[in-house]
């Protein structure tokens, strides 16, 4: 599976999802997304994460993710989630990790500067 | 928009990712939805509880505050998940259940329709989807009578009696004597092409038909399973039926003489 097959970040993913016009509930939901990613890449990058939960965040933030319209993290923590299934954290999911935080990185660039634009 | 015009649907999630928990209900509400939250097994485990006791005496109709539709996580709190739930509300309701599965296998899908639920829905998911599934839900359940905990009334065009069991599709109830028991919409259709063919054998094959729409050999073991279940309820309530299992064929409905 290639996850540059899908869209980094689909900014009209939520919104036509939701179907609603107020911009601040756009806003809030985005920000709690990006919280909750810092908040699983500190978890999934600290020297002994707990495999099990970390496997257990990992299914949360791919539906999370999804749902927000980040594609790319979606998937990528699919195939991360894949490879804790055993709730083994093993050199390859740490490299998953690692392209993962990547990821991260432009997505939340690309959300950060959505939220601009949804702010003015 | 929801189809249903005349007041908000009630729907009830259950899920304890609080961000995926809160699109889903900003997506529902602005589908006119009035939405509640439980997000973690034991509050959801109580209140299934609590609306079960509350059956006892109740009289016809919804309860209070029973949701029309629930909308349920595979994975839940502490590793416990959402087919306990629905296993334990399909023992006193037939609310339409929508299930979400991160997992995309076939097995997930089949535990879900196994637990009870009417519809599942892989994660992540979007609004629309989950909105056209509710729908469908709830159209079907529509059609078979209201969805509350405390269905009483008999749908008198459909009801099958043998001895001291009646059964009413329409409703997806079975009365053993005093007791009444709620199934879930395939327990029904196993229970009513048993009960219609009282003491003679059914082929797995009828049984898949009748059930799943299909004979093919998928649902051997979907069967067994749901006779299993339905051989549970028929022991609870004390009766006298027996499901026989008629080797490398099917099953045969008996009742017990004594």
């Amino acid at each position: 599976m290639k996850t540059d097959e899908y869209a980094l970040f689909d900014t009209n993913f939520l919104r036509a999802t939701l179907d609603i016009q107020d911009k601040s509930v756009l806003v809030e939901i985005y920000r709690e997304y990006v919280d909750r990613l810092g908040d699983f890449l500190a978890l999934a990058e600290s020297p002994a994460p707990d495999a099990e939960s970390l496997y257990r965040e990992a299914h949360s933030m791919k539906s999370a993710s999804g749902a927000i319209g980040a594609q790319r993290i979606s998937v990528e923590l699919s195939l991360l989630e894949a490879l804790l299934k055993d709730h083994r954290h093993t050199a390859e999911s740490r490299e998953a990790v690692a392209r993962l935080r990547q990821l991260a990185k432009l997505t939340m660039q690309e959300v950060q500067t959505y939220l601009g634009t949804l702010d003015g | 928009m929801q189809q249903t015009a005349e007041k908000p649907v009630k729907a009830l999630i259950i899920d304890d990712d609080p961000l995926f928990c809160r699109i889903l209900s900003t997506g529902l509400c602005a589908a006119d939805y009035d939405v509640s939250v439980i997000s973690c097994f034991p509050t959801a485990e109580a209140f299934i509880e609590s609306k079960a006791r509350g059956v006892s005496g109740h009289g016809p109709g919804p309860l209070p505050n029973f949701p029309d539709v629930i909308i349920l996580d595979y994975f839940l709190d502490n590793g416990k998940t959402g087919l306990e739930l629905c296993k334990a509300i399909r023992r006193h309701s037939a609310v339409p259940i929508v299930m979400l599965t991160g997992n995309t296998s076939t097995e997930a899908a089949i535990a879900c329709l196994e637990s009870g639920a009417d519809q599942y829905i892989h994660k992540p998911c979007q609004v629309p989807e989950l909105l056209a599934r509710i729908n469908a839900s709830r159209r079907r359940a529509t059609q078979a009578g209201p969805a509350g905990w405390s269905r009483t009334e008999p749908a008198p065009e459909r009801r099958i009696e043998r001895a001291e069991a009646t059964l009413l599709p329409d409703e997806r109830t079975i009365t053993l004597g005093e007791m009444r028991i709620a199934l879930t919409e395939k327990e029904c259709r196993l229970a009513e092409i048993l009960f219609l063919n009282m003491s003679t054998p059914v082929s797995k094959d009828d049984i898949g038909s009748h059930v799943y729409g299909s004979a093919r050999n998928l649902y051997s073991r979907s069967i067994d399973v749901l006779v299993g279940r339905l051989r549970t309820r028929l022991r609870s309530a004390d009766s006298k039926f027996r499901i026989i299992s008629e080797r490398n064929f099917g099953y045969r409905l008996v009742r017990k003489s004594s």
